[in-house]
């Protein structure tokens, strides 16, 4: 069994981290987003149930998916309450787009919600409009 | 520097068809200053959730140690475009919700940026 935790992060490298059909999905994800955007810093693609992660990529050790992945998920757990209560009555939630001073952190569901995609990528490599259009299309 | 109502007017003002707009305080979650063009729109409901997005963001960037401020949170729904933008202090934030069909995210953009810089 693969514990994420105990191991020690590969950088600059795609890591899949589940078996199946999943795991295959999330590394086509990974390798689609990395094509367009090869100096995103993270990218990895997790379970939105579980949190766990089912494939990573990360540029550097300073960023470390396995301390994100349960708190995007659990960010991603307060929308869907926010959308389910009729808190936000726009519809479903297409994504999620946290800008920082130099950096821009995007979160989109995948597959009707069963599993979500994080990419963090420095806004002096790429742009919003670039990484919501490179992530759908990696993504659908 | 301008009060949160003050502020809600001046954007309700720049963006007339705008589904909702406030000025809520972050520690609480509770609007300071509000305005909903929908009638069954619930803003404190709404403010309480959007608190608990900044503040799982915040969380994550400090796990991270990445050194950085929490600029904007764009929330692409399917019809609407829900935008949360930090007061320069942190302690309160502009929560606008807008439909995609009459307002592009960069107008919105602009607009919060503007509004934000003068929130006292």
């Amino acid at each position: 069994m693969n514990f994420p935790f105990f191991n020690r992060l590969q950088v600059k490298k795609v890591v899949v981290a589940a078996s199946g059909e999943a795991g295959l999905r999330a590394e086509t994800i990974l390798t689609a987003l990395l094509q367009e955007l090869p100096d995103l810093l993270l990218a990895y693609v997790a379970d939105s149930q579980t949190g766990s992660i089912l494939a990573s990529y990360t540029a550097s050790a300073a960023y470390n998916p396995n301390q994100l992945n349960l708190r995007t998920t659990k960010q991603l757990r307060t929308m869907s309450e926010a959308l389910a209560t009729g808190a936000w009555p726009g519809g479903a939630l297409t994504d999620v787009s946290v800008i920082l001073d130099d950096q821009l952190h995007h979160l989109r569901p995948v597959g009707a919600g069963q599993w979500h995609c994080f990419v963090a990528v420095r806004l002096a490599d790429a742009n919003l409009g670039i990484v919501k259009e490179v992530t759908r299309r990696a993504t659908s | 520097m301008l009060t949160p109502k003050q502020t809600v007017d001046g954007i309700k003002a720049e963006l007339p068809t705008l589904v909702a707009v406030a000025v809520v305080e972050t520690e609480t979650g509770m609007p300071l200053a509000s305005h909903a063009n929908m009638a069954d729109f619930d803003i404190e409901t709404a403010a309480a959730y959007n608190t608990e997005v900044v503040k799982s963001k915040l969380k994550a960037i400090q796990a991270l140690k990445l050194n950085q401020t929490l600029q904007d949170i764009l929330l692409t729904l399917t019809d609407q475009l829900h935008l949360l933008k930090l007061s320069p202090t942190g302690d309160k934030f502009i929560y606008l919700a807008v439909n995609s069909k009459d307002t592009n995210l960069a107008q919105a953009r602009q607009i919060m940026k503007a509004h934000s810089a003068s929130l006292n």
